[in-house]
């Protein structure tokens, strides 16, 4: 053993060390950008996974709203023309400049039209420019069919001047067998889809044209961009304003180069997408003067709009139809199936309370982004300003809330809105690593969690009635109307326009909140200027009192009559007693002039009436009198304790139209929060008017459906239900403002019953009706008649059933139909209790 | 008191003590390897996702810290002396492995001790053998003939073939250029090592046909390592590749500490214990990879050293055994990695996760420290005589 030995061990492991660096070294320093180059083709992809929305369902499990994946048909048009033989021979015979009748006309008479093609010469295509004549070429070898290829096609035109058809005699069985194939195919999906084939043709040309008019626009803004040489976006922001400096110039600039003989407004809106100028006019003007202008643009155009669109033709299809497509792709080319997640509403009722659902828009976007971009700067400050601490809050709750995609529908009203939390599930994600090796693996995988269910105490088939009991109880009343109603009754009658709420007396659910007319959730977008701008209002929630515009809710009209009653009987038991003499009108005898009497219904006046027959009558002299003896601060103080000027506490969410006439949610909760309105006693103070009809519900107070039934709850029952909408998934509860009802006496709560039972079953009574009769169903109920600034009066009847063991407090409100509660609202609830009346009261009436 | 304190404290007189102190002990030794676990420590944390600290790579180094230790508290004869019992203690367990280990990617190479402690012996056979070569080498006069390496081969060889059906084939080669090693410095005459050195050559073609199918194509493509098809880049050369990626695309400067898209995206295999330095390349670049290099190689190169100065031929022995242990681990693991060597999974002591190749480099440390202390006067280099 020597120091020797141990050196060359040493210089042994030494040279292998250098080894080591120096393959370091070259992998490292020499290769690295090859190596570096490799790494960058390592990709990590990731892909959400949609959750599914949760349910709205009824509280017997009936859905209201579901997420349903639906199928659509829609058109690949770049397929078509390629692959189809009437596309094949529609664009062949376009090219030579032939109108085919559209797709119809080459799918119904191609043989008649193939003569055309097969007769062609090579001297004929000769005079095609360059790209369009090898367009013709790949139509022809297509339409030829079997062996024939572009490159024989080609040899035929150099050959000399042998006709098409002659030259490839195969061509015309073989167009003639795939045309009778397609058509046979056609018919087959037309009869699953219930239609014919030429309406399936019909339908292929009219997305074909809508995108042939894109092209040629499309076409006009890059030539006019080409000419300019500025960016399209420019031209069209300048096209916008075509009066002001900039759009000025540039339209002239374009005018003096085209020389178009056109008037500057029009050129602008053909660049823009409309006018009586038609692009197609102006370009095939442009291509004469100034042929480079537009070379090849429609071309290029049409090349990515029909590889990159696929406008829907027919939409929810059914199974049958799908199969056939999906079994047999290849007998329907350029017919795609597009399988989309809708938010479908198969009950159809309630659809105001049911609310809808929205997919973001590219602004929604933008905004979103905007305002997380402006909430990550405040939350990285240690230090914030008051302002830019309450500004923190609010989009720190907007913000993450909200956690925008652009393929994720959102809850935009109703009860969507308002419980988003609660049916809005989780998106999941799948984390893929990609290489170029074709290596894929998963590197993360957070599976969807589906949103939950919330269920109603709404029952569908319960509202499902009332709707229909509403649209037939109008139906009823106009074939049979009062010979005193004009014309404009008449004709108001057609139209059911209708709220009504049913308040389970037992535990405040609320198994009818009905409102008609409706509309369908799904074709919110497409109709919107048409529900907003029907005079019938279809958007606003009846049965709640709102409004899409404007929260507001109607006047009580004498519905609100019992509550003064009560008030007084609550004062002092006696007043059962007190008469008031009823001339048909009356002021008080030291009213101040100016004053003018307050009319009754009646002309000629009910005499010297009671309570209990004021009531049932609906005497407003009555209540006149008796409100003047006894103040505003009474029967104030008891409609403020049953809930009248506060808001029911429904949890569903209102909307607004932003400035941009888009629906954007109102706020978090209570629909008519604001709606229903109750004078404060400073403001009727001294103006015995005002008193006056406030007594008789035609001013100073407004109320929601719901809130009178709420209200005529207490009457009923001596105890106030807060309403409940919502059985199951609950979120932060909505704000409602503590009520304290007073209590009520036994001896006032059988004054009222017996003389609400009267408005039904007496002679007398104004819900009183032969024909529609209510007290088969023992109902006690009050009329109303609401006046409307400028408009027919509402009608309103509310009330609770059985009048002696209540169940059931409603409120049906029928808006401007210039008749009377008792003619009109009263036969609402007829139809209604002859269908579900038993149902709802468990078969005995 | 004071006297004395100011005679400690006195320039010459401490320099004299200090240098005392550090020529009786490899001290050197020391900041190397702290310098070595400490990479290791920084590495296997990046690797853990450079998050919390990685606790159990800190356990084991501390278990490793508290061998080392009482491993340098034995005197050299103690080691001496238990050699042979500690050698047949690990064969014993080699057994067992076979007979009782579960197994892990179809090997059995680990014990699983109730605790949740894992021991993989194979670790522990190196340094044994290395103390029972020394033993034997020293007990005997210098080997002459191929005859007189009969006693440490047959060691060598009982151990290799327990170690290679398990099958650990890195493991059981790497204790070739041990024995080699130990072999030329034990003083065996050129021709017999010659023969030593010549002999895997002409038995590789015998053994090729006794290879695992995975291991002839891990060969195979590490001859053809430039020319991998994307196929075989997923399946037999995915370590190679990868490895190869990982070191390539760190450049000079490296990717940052955590941030090697290899290491990050756990696209690197065995990324914690034999590809262990691939990390380090992406991560920390050229230009921490070879100081770590050199680091690792002056630790074995120190222990080589501070051998040739000790005239007890056993510590001798051990001590450039203790030395060639930490070289050739180096060698094959790096060498491994950046396609020098056909890939075969060897442990980088000091640095891989792995707790028994952990706690074993600690026990080879402790026993150089051990070794070196020993208080015989340092010869000076003329005491060697010449062959």
């Amino acid at each position: 053993m020597r120091e020797r030995r141990v050196r060359q061990v040493a210089l042994v492991a030494v040279g292998l060390w250098l080894v080591l660096v120096a393959r370091l070294f070259q992998l490292q320093v020499v290769e690295h950008e090859r190596w570096l180059e490799e790494a960058r083709r390592t990709r990590i992809a990731g892909h959400a996974i949609p959750f599914r929305r949760g349910r709205i369902l009824d509280r017997d499990g009936e859905v209201l709203a579901e997420d349903r994946l639906v199928h659509h048909l829609a058109l690949h048009y770049r397929s078509f023309r390629r692959d189809h033989p009437a596309g094949q021979a529609f664009e062949l015979l376009r090219l030579l400049g032939v109108d085919a009748g559209g797709i119809p006309g080459a799918f119904a008479r191609g043989e008649e039209l193939a003569p055309l093609w097969l007769g062609l010469r090579p001297v004929d295509l000769a005079a095609l420019p360059t790209r369009e004549r090898s367009d013709a070429v790949f139509y022809l070898a297509r339409l030829a069919g079997g062996s024939v290829d572009g490159a024989a096609v080609r040899a035929w035109m150099a050959s000399g001047t042998t006709r098409f058809g002659v030259a490839f005699p195969e061509a015309e069985p073989h167009f003639r067998e795939a045309l009778g194939r397609a058509r046979k195919a056609w018919a087959e999906l037309a009869a699953a889809l219930g239609t014919e084939g030429e309406a399936l043709a019909e339908l292929v040309e009219r997305e074909r044209s809508r995108m042939d008019a894109l092209v040629e626009r499309r076409a006009l803004q890059q030539a006019a961009s080409r000419v300019l040489g500025r960016p399209v976006s420019e031209i069209l922001r300048e096209a916008a304003a075509p009066a002001g400096a900039a759009g000025a110039a540039t339209l002239a600039a374009l005018e003096e180069r085209w020389r178009l003989g056109l008037p500057a407004e029009e050129l602008a809106a053909a660049l823009r997408g409309g006018g009586s100028t038609p692009p197609r006019a102006i370009l095939a003007a442009v291509e004469q003067r100034r042929p480079e202008d537009v070379r090849g643009l429609r071309r290029a155009i049409a090349y990515d709009l029909h590889r990159s669109r696929q406008p829907v033709l027919l939409r929810d299809l059914g199974f049958a139809a799908v199969d056939l497509l999906v079994q047999r792709p290849g007998d329907f080319p350029g017919l795609v199936v597009q399988a989309v997640t809708e938010r479908a509403h198969p009950s159809g009722v309630a659809p105001h309370l049911v609310g809808r659902v929205r997919v973001p828009t590219a602004e929604d976007l933008a905004r979103w982004e905007a305002e997380r971009r402006e909430y990550r700067e405040l939350a990285r400050l240690l230090v914030r300003t008051a302002e830019q601490e309450a500004r923190y809050r609010e989009l720190k709750e907007r913000v993450l809330s909200e956690a925008l995609r652009p393929d994720e529908a959102r809850g935009a009203s109703g009860i969507e809105l308002r419980y988003e939390s609660v049916l809005r599930g989780r998106r999941g994600f799948v984390e893929i690593l990609e290489t170029g090796d074709d290596e894929r693996r998963e590197l993360a995988f957070l599976p969807a969690q589906d949103g939950r269910d919330v269920v109603l105490t709404l029952d569908a088939s319960l509202t499902r009635a009332a709707e229909e009991a509403i649209a037939r109880a109008w139906a009823d009343v106009r074939a049979d109307p009062d010979p005193e109603w004009g014309p404009e009754v008449l004709a108001a009658l057609e139209r059911p326009r209708c709220g009504f709420a049913l308040l389970d007396l037992r535990d405040g659910s609320t198994p009818v909140l009905a409102t008609t007319p409706g509309y369908r959730p799904e074709d919110f977008r497409r109709d919107f200027e048409r529900l907003v701008s029907d005079p019938d209002r279809p958007l606003r929630q009846r049965a709640l009192g709102g409004n899409p515009t404007a929260v507001q809710t109607p006047y009580p009209g004498s519905t609100f009559k019992p509550f003064v009653a009560a008030a007084a009987l609550l004062r002092d038991p006696a007043a059962w007693e007190r008469t008031y003499v009823c001339t048909g009108s009356w002021a008080p005898p030291d009213a101040p002039p100016g004053v003018r009497p307050l009319q009754c219904d009646s002309r000629w006046g009910h005499g010297r009436i009671g309570m209990a027959e004021a009531l049932t009558r609906s005497c407003n002299a009555y209540f006149y009198q008796l409100a003047v003896d006894l103040g505003y601060e009474p029967f104030h103080e008891l409609a403020r304790r049953v809930g009248f000027g506060a808001a029911t506490g429904i949890e569903v969410a209102p909307w607004r139209l932003d400035e941009r006439g888009v629906p954007v949610p109102r706020d978090r909760y209570g629909l008519e929060g604001g709606a229903n309105l109750l004078f404060p006693p400073e403001r009727v103070a001294g103006d015995v008017a005002t008193l006056m009809r406030t007594a008789i519900g035609q001013v100073g107070v407004q109320a929601s459906p719901l809130a009178l039934a709420r209200a005529y709850g207490w009457l009923a029952t001596g105890r106030l239900w807060t309403p409940r909408l919502v059985a199951v998934g609950h979120g932060a509860s909505p704000p409602v403002p503590p009520l304290d009802p007073p209590p009520l006496p036994a001896a006032v709560r059988e004054h009222l019953r017996s003389a609400l039972h009267d408005v039904v079953a007496s002679p007398i009574g104004t819900a009183h009706d032969r024909r529609w009769p209510l007290e088969p169903w023992r109902v006690a109920a009050k009329t109303g008649t609401a006046q409307v600034g400028g408009g027919l009066t509402h009608a309103w009847l509310a009330g609770w059933f059985p009048d002696d063991e209540p169940r059931y407090a409603f409120a049906v409100l029928c808006e401007n139909a210039g008749v009377h509660g008792g003619q009109l609202a009263a036969v609402v609830l007829h139809h209604f209790l002859e269908t579900s009346g038993e149902e709802l009261l468990d078969g005995k009436p | 008191m004071i006297a004395e304190l100011a005679d400690l404290l006195h320039p010459p007189t401490a320099w004299r003590r200090l240098r005392r102190a550090l020529g009786s002990s490899c001290w050197e030794v020391l900041p190397l390897a702290a310098f070595v676990v400490l990479i290791g420590i920084v590495l296997q944390w990046s690797v853990a996702g450079a998050g919390p600290l990685p606790r159990g790579h800190l356990v084991r180094v501390l278990a490793a810290a508290l061998v080392a230790a009482f491993a340098a508290s034995r005197p050299p004869r103690t080691w001496s002396r238990l050699a042979p019992a500690l050698w047949v203690g690990v064969l014993v367990l080699l057994v067992l492995v076979l007979v009782v280990g579960r197994e892990v990617n179809g090997a059995r190479r680990w014990l699983f001790l109730p605790g949740g402690v894992s021991l993989q012996p194979s670790e522990f056979l190196k340094p044994v053998l290395i103390l029972l070569w020394a033993r034997g080498f020293a007990e005997r006069p210098r080997p002459r003939r191929l005859a007189d390496l009969a006693r440490p081969a047959a060691a060598l060889g009982l151990g290799f073939v327990l170690v290679l059906v398990e099958p650990d084939l890195g493991t059981a080669l790497s204790l070739l250029p041990l024995f080699l090693g130990m072999v030329w410095l034990a003083g065996a005459p050129r021709r017999v090592v010659r023969i030593l050195l010549l002999a895997p050559l002409v038995l590789a073609p015998l053994a090729w046909p006794l290879l695992h199918g995975y291991q002839r194509e891990r060969i195979q493509t590490w001859w053809q390592q430039d020319a991998l098809t994307p196929e075989q880049r997923a399946a037999e050369g995915y370590h190679l590749w990868h490895a190869k990626l990982a070191v390539g695309s760190g450049g000079w400067e490296g990717m940052g500490w955590g941030r090697g898209p290899e290491n990050r995206l756990d696209r690197l295999p065995e990324r914690t214990n034999d590809f262990v330095f691939p990390v380090l390349a992406e991560e920390g670049g050229f230009r921490v990879a070879v100081p770590f290099l050199t680091a690792y190689l002056l630790l074995g190169l120190a222990l080589l050293r501070r051998s040739a100065r000790h005239r007890d031929p056993f510590v001798r022995l051990a001590l450039a055994g203790c030395g060639l242990y930490f070289l050739v681990h180096l060698v094959v693991n790096v060498g491994v990695t950046l396609g020098v060597l056909p890939t075969t999974g060897l442990p980088l002591p000091l640095v891989s996760l792995g707790g028994s190749s952990m706690v074993a480099a600690g026990w080879v440390l402790g026993l150089a420290w051990s070794l070196a202390g020993v208080r015989a006067a340092p010869l000076s280099s003329r005491a060697f005589e010449e062959d």
